[in-house]
């Protein structure tokens, strides 16, 4: 209780209070722009959060995700390109309503959505997350290595159509992660005698690197390609749903979000595939199925509530136990680092009032995208037309600024190209970066946790098994590993007979 | 595709080797970790190799599927196939879209420069030339553009978050 008291004078001063709203501005901005995602958004505000205390710092990041993704829905139902991968399905009906003359509507009903989703998911993470990090506070060594690797080995249902790719993508970022020095002994590896590389290749240059700078590269190429000028349709009709209608579809969203929360909270799964389920499963239970996709609400709210539920749920095995599920999460990791706070039960022992605060900020951020989506609606038109063709160079200085800051180091600025055109070229040959990052956080992890353990029992790899909790992380590590083989091969073989029957 | 992964899985193992063998001058206790990593990026290299052989289609098909199913990916589709061809197209005749190896170009001078010159006179002029380059032939725009967003970051990082930002010669301004 006491920490909910210190959150309380934490959120609510007006600093904060206003951070959030600057935060969440950006958010709905870069949301709703394609071409920018919530991970840039996220990545490229790090460095602005550097010299603000812990828990500001991290609200701001946490409002950016959140309205960001929110942002998605205003040009999936605008533009019929959604802004952020999350807001695909979202597409489906939201662009026809805007065909059909209700985009206010639409815009109006989704912004209630994704601010109910978020709410929802930002409770169930309060009131699960201090219980779940007093059962971890018993963890050792061999759990964490477990559970490092539990982390790890999503990267597999992260690597697209060749799991080569993605698995060469994750096994890199882990020999990334060795430069600097070794986590037991405090040994130097592969540093070149260069005192900037002794502490190892910075997290967030890196970060910007991979997320700005190859984004802003992708950027730069698309809008010299093309030429054509995208055709803007303005907000017209209502935006506030009868309380009727309301009624009909809180349902809807209340099981969008329930399902947004617990896909969330799996690693390696993410918001997109988080809103189709939702939109099918509304397809499902509703009496009216062949309405789907001809521009209903139904069909804009289960996307929406559920996409913007991922990111209360994420924050779950985040905070308790260190793993990013998704890319966002693995750069708010960043973003604590910076700050010298390592997510993990110890987060909740000795900065329960960061934690706190993150828990109650969610909820004032996803009230205020839900304010300023309902009230400014009919400026969301004047974002989309800013040409795409500015935002390149712009982001680019921003980047090599950001890396800058962070250590006062011109070495960081030259990490941060390095990665920047490792990322563009990984982009054009489709080798995914996501599992980089996730191997640059975990690896280190697992190694120290893995040598630990193994002094711990005299270099007994039994250790792993005999002990439960690291032998069942274990266990669902494997699981989530060779699931989209299996999924992959039951599929094709399905396929296949169905071809021959 | 089939040249690409080729490509990008020798120099993976070049890279797996330079660890593996840089890990022998360490101690027994600090090489392990990255030696047996190095190694299971060499197995996977190699098995890209031999999977591309196999199945030198594999990323093409499944992107076919895909496109079946659904509409938007369509359009990323036609990107994607876009710039496969344009690749294709470079690897014959190097000429057409070269914006982004300019902005490489331009971004390597601006990062070099502004460790003498610093950011606030060097950053116009980066985002005017850069600009410029990729087409956007609006002047006034341009110097409206490169002059604000210079400021706006000054103001932001300088002032408001007492972050420095790197000043160059002129480095008692602030």
């Amino acid at each position: 209780m006491d920490m909910w008291l210190t959150a309380v004078g934490t959120v609510f001063s007006m600093s904060t209070l206003l951070l959030i709203l600057a935060g969440t501005i950006f958010g709905i901005i870069m949301g709703c722009l394609p071409g920018m995602s919530s991970t840039m958004a996220v990545s490229i505000i790090i460095p602005f959060t550097f010299t603000m205390d812990p828990a500001t710092g991290i609200i701001l990041l946490a409002a950016i995700y959140c309205s960001s993704v929110y942002g998605g829905s205003i040009s999936a139902i605008l533009l019929n390109t959604p802004g952020t991968p999350a807001g695909a399905a979202t597409v489906l009906d939201g662009y026809k309503m805007t065909q059909k003359g209700e985009s206010g509507k639409a815009l109006g009903i989704s912004a209630i959505a994704s601010a109910i989703g978020g709410i929802i998911s930002a409770i169930i993470l309060s009131t699960t997350a201090p219980f779940l990090a007093e059962q971890a506070l018993r963890f050792g060594a061999p759990e964490y290595f477990a559970v490092a690797i539990f982390g790890i080995s999503v990267i597999s249902s992260l690597s697209g159509v060749n799991p080569f790719k993605g698995l060469l993508a994750g096994t890199l970022g882990i020999l990334i992660a060795t430069v600097g020095m070794d986590p037991v002994n405090g040994y130097p590896r592969f540093t070149f005698s260069e005192p900037h590389l002794a502490g190892g290749i910075s997290l967030v240059p890196l970060l910007i690197g991979l997320f700005s700078v190859s984004q802003a590269f992708v950027l730069i190429k698309e809008s010299v390609n093309s030429k054509e000028e995208t055709k803007i349709l303005s907000v017209s009709g209502k935006i506030l749903p009868t309380g009727k209608e309301f009624t009909r579809l809180m349902p809807n969203i209340f099981r969008s979000s329930i399902i947004g929360t617990f896909i969330g909270i799996i690693p390696g799964i993410g918001g997109d595939p988080a809103a189709f389920m939702a939109y099918n499963e509304a397809m499902r239970w509703s009496k009216h199925p062949e309405k789907f996709g001809t521009g209903i609400m139904d069909g804009i709210v289960a996307p929406e509530a559920s996409n913007n539920a991922v990111t209360g749920g994420a924050m779950i095995p985040l905070l308790t136990l260190g793993i990013p599920g998704n890319t966002v999460t693995a750069i708010l990791i960043g973003g604590l680092l910076i700050h010298g706070l390592r997510p993990g039960p110890m987060l909740f022992q000795e900065n329960g009032d960061v934690v706190y605060s993150l828990f109650l900020s969610l909820i004032v951020s996803n009230l205020l995208f839900l304010i300023i989506g309902l009230a400014c609606t009919r400026y969301f038109t004047a974002i989309l037309k800013v040409p795409g063709i500015i935002l390149g160079p712009i982001i680019l200085i921003l980047s090599f600024v950001g890396s800058y800051a962070i250590h006062n180091n011109y070495f960081d600025i030259w990490i941060a190209l390095a990665f920047g055109l490792i990322g563009y070229l990984f982009r054009l040959i489709k080798v995914p970066v996501t599992p980089i990052v996730l191997a640059v956080i975990l690896g280190p992890l697992a190694e120290q946790s893995f040598r630990q353990a193994m002094l711990q029992s005299g270099d007994e790899v039994s250790i792993f098994f005999t002990r439960p909790i690291s032998a069942v992380f274990l266990v669902i590590a494997f699981i989530t590993f060779v699931t989209p083989f299996v999924r992959s091969y039951l599929g094709k073989k399905k396929e296949s007979s169905s071809i021959n029957g | 595709m089939a040249k690409v992964n080729r490509l990008f899985s020798g120099v993976m193992i070049l890279l797996a080797l330079a660890f593996y063998l840089m890990s022998n001058a360490l101690s027994e206790d600090a090489a392990k970790w990255p030696q047996f990593f190095a190694i299971i990026l060499i197995i996977l290299s190699i098995g890209l190799i031999v999977d591309t052989f196999i199945k030198p289609n594999r990323e093409q098909v499944e992107k076919e599927e895909k496109e079946e199913k659904e509409e938007k990916e369509e359009k990323e589709e036609k990107e994607e196939k876009e710039e496969k061809e344009e690749k294709e197209e470079k690897e014959e005749k190097p000429a057409k879209d070269r914006s982004v190896l300019y902005t490489i170009i331009l971004t390597f001078v601006y990062l070099i420069l502004m460790d003498f010159i610093g950011f606030l006179i060097l950053t116009p002029i980066y985002v005017f030339v850069l600009l410029w380059v990729i087409n956007y032939r609006n002047t006034t725009r341009l110097v409206a553009l490169s002059i604000s967003a210079t400021i706006v970051i000054t103001v932001i990082f300088q002032f408001l978050l007492n972050v420095p930002i790197p000043q160059g010669i002129l480095d008692n301004l602030f």
